[in-house]
């Protein structure tokens, strides 16, 4: 080999060499970063759990000297947006969910209970001897949560490290508990009655799974049932695969009390996206409506509808003394191609639909359309009953009503007159859109 | 040794080359995210939701200072992003906002429902179309639940929740399939009658998960309470 050349691969080798060290012991700081960076996150959001718990400490603490309703409820605003960041960073942290959700859902109906108080106190009820309580073991129960990110922080002992490759559902046996998770008893969404709330539906007898499946065939004569699961959900029911000749493979599920329709569902022929035409929605609307009164349904009042990938899905109300109820809401799915019915989802009517013992109106409807924000024009009232948590429902005037463009649904409670609800109903090129 | 200095000025000039290429990248990335000190038409987008929202209270005014980025920081975490005052590209879309260059403008809740659809693409592509809705399901129903977080990017973000986020599928392109199953879940249509959690029976070995009753199985998954 010549000179020239020795001399170049020394030097080709020497270059790669210190580029190779160079690029390596970039990487090995790049990673140092990122893991110090990582550890830094964490702390930083244990110690963002553990500041908010305190605030939470010291807002139920002043809570106890509060005697005004305006004190009480910005205190209890505290509460709930502390606790609502607090479970937010907890939210982040890499910890075992089999080992951490309980303490995820304490901090979860703290910021519901919190704010379900708000609406208590906003109301002129004060707080009981039972909230004093609660809010007292929430108070015990965050100070325990404390000690536990208190010394995680001093030790620099964080659990997340010890979990982060192990997975979200794998638990590493040292829990992120303390001893006791305090037991919250209100009306929220988060609230344990609500959460585990059993069907308010009317019971029925129980039927067999032989029964279902001859229900489920009366949809689709011909077809053949190919499964039947019983599934033990909050409202048990049978589910039915269905061999259709001329509709594919087809799930209809039937309640076991009652053997009521829950739903069933198909597949769409056709992938029209564009927005309907007044006669098209028009003949949509009739067709699953008289679809509905064929399977029973009382009297159901069409509310919104939407339109996506060939497919309308048109919302019912039924109605009780011409009164909209909309926990039974049903849902209609129609292929736009054929326009026929192509399935229902009645969950919420099997779970919710009973008769109701309605009470009458105190506020009339030109007294529920005074109540209303000045500014909006109004475009139609009627009654509807409507939910304002799991385990409540009110009698509200529904005052469909405009403000420009914007579309708002405003509901007032038609025995007290209070503004219960506001939704904005957002016209998209996919039908209505309820915020 | 002319030539030697040469080289050394050719060597100096491509290594600076390099390093201003290198340099340039972050700058360039980083051109679509507001932070504190930045200015202009796009701040007062940010303000303006921020507060109708009710996460700033401070004046409307185009500029990005402290009161700002401590809103910004407080809808990051009520939204289960991170929390670093920053809006870039994913606190842009949980505004319902498009950053300059960031491409054509939706709104924030074809947002979640493209999240939610590139999620069960992730996760259940090739499962039968019950069984993605079934995803889907699960996955708004933990939204529901106290056990987890509020949102739906909050609940997909989880850390370690879903595989598809982990090994980075949930990047890709959702199909026409995922997206309907998604605004059927969207619209309530719940297979799964109000399940928490799925596996795979052939592929999972987590005893945690094991160890819960199934409800039903849909496809290759199993369901549970």
């Amino acid at each position: 080999m010549k000179k020239w050349l020795r001399r170049l691969c020394t030097a080709v080798l020497v270059v790669a060499l210190v580029v190779a060290v160079v690029l390596l012991r970039e990487e090995h700081e790049e990673r140092l970063r990122r893991e110090r960076d990582r550890e830094q996150q964490i702390e930083s959001l244990y110690r963002r759990i553990d500041e908010d718990l305190g605030d939470v400490d010291v807002s139920l603490s002043k809570l106890t000297a509060a005697a005004s309703p305006r004190q009480s409820v910005l205190l209890l605003g505290d509460v709930w947006r502390s606790t609502g960041s607090a479970g937010a960073a907890m939210a982040l942290l890499p910890l075992s969910h089999a080992d951490s959700c309980d303490m995820s859902q304490f901090i979860t109906r703290c910021a519901d209970y919190a704010h379900a108080l708000m609406g208590r106190v906003l109301e002129g009820k004060p707080l009981s001897d039972r909230d004093r309580q609660q809010l007292d073991s929430i108070r015990t129960a965050c100070a325990e949560i404390r000690q536990l990110t208190g010394t995680a922080i001093e030790n620099g002992d964080y659990l997340a490290a010890d979990t982060v490759d192990l997975g979200c559902y794998e638990s590493t046996q040292s829990e992120a508990a303390i001893s006791e998770y305090p037991t919250l008893i209100y009306d929220g969404p988060f609230s344990e009655s609500g959460e585990n709330q059993a069907p308010r539906c009317d019971p029925g007898e129980r039927i067999s799974a032989a029964a279902a499946q001859k229900k489920a065939l009366r949809l689709y004569p011909g077809a053949t049932v190919t499964d039947c699961t019983y599934v033990p959900s909050r409202l048990p029911t049978y589910e039915i695969t269905l061999d259709t000749k001329d509709r594919g493979t087809v799930s209809v599920s039937v309640t076991e009390a009652g053997g009521r329709l829950r739903s069933f569902m198909g597949t769409p022929t056709g992938n029209k996206n564009d927005p309907p035409s007044d006669e098209e929605s028009e003949a949509l609307k009739a067709e699953a409506l008289g679809v509905l009164l064929e399977l029973g349904f009382e009297d159901p009042a069409a509310a919104y509808a939407q339109y996506y990938q060939g497919v309308a899905v048109l919302n019912f109300a039924p109605r009780q003394e011409g009164v909209l109820l909309y926990s039974d809401l049903v849902k209609v799915y129609m292929d736009r191609d054929t326009r026929q019915v192509l399935g229902l989802d009645a969950s919420h009517y099997c779970l919710n639909h009973r008769h109701r013992d309605l009470p009458a109106p105190r506020l009339t409807e030109a007294e529920a359309r005074e109540a209303v924000a000045a500014g909006l024009d109004i475009q139609a009232v009627t009654l509807a009953l409507i939910p304002l948590t799991q385990e409540s429902e009110v009698l509200c005037y529904e005052c469909k009503a405009t403000r420009g463009e914007t579309y708002f649904l405003v509901y007032i409670n038609a025995l007290t007159g209070a503004e219960e609800q506001i939704f904005q109903v957002i016209n998209s090129s996919e039908g209505d859109l309820v915020v | 040794m002319h030539m030697a200095i040469k080289r050394k000025r050719a060597w100096r000039l491509a290594a600076a080359a390099l390093v201003l290429l290198l340099v340039a990248l972050p700058i360039t990335a980083e051109a679509v995210a507001l932070k504190k000190g930045a200015r202009g038409d796009e701040v007062v987008t940010v303000q303006k939701k921020l507060k109708q929202w009710g996460y700033y209270t401070g004046a409307v005014d185009g500029i990005f200072g402290s009161g700002t980025e401590k809103a910004v920081k407080f809808f990051q975490t009520k939204n289960g992003l991170t929390a670093d005052g920053v809006v870039g590209q994913k606190t842009a879309a949980a505004l319902g906002m498009e950053l300059s260059g960031a491409g054509a403008q939706t709104d924030a809740s074809d947002r979640s429902m493209r999240l939610l659809a590139a999620c069960i693409h992730g996760e259940s592509r090739g499962e039968p179309y019950k069984g993605q809705v079934a995803v889907g399901a699960v996955i708004l129903n933990r939204v529901k639940s106290s056990k987890f977080p509020n949102s739906i990017s909050g609940v997909i973000y989880q850390p370690g929740a879903f595989d598809a986020v982990k090994d980075g599928q949930i990047n890709l392109e959702p199909n026409d399939s995922a997206m309907r199953a998604a605004r059927d879940a969207m619209n309530g249509y719940d297979p799964t009658y109000g399940c928490l959690y799925y596996y795979n029976p052939a592929t999972s070995t987590n005893k945690w998960m094991l160890s819960k009753p199934i409800a039903l199985q849909i496809g290759r998954h199993v369901f549970c309470y």
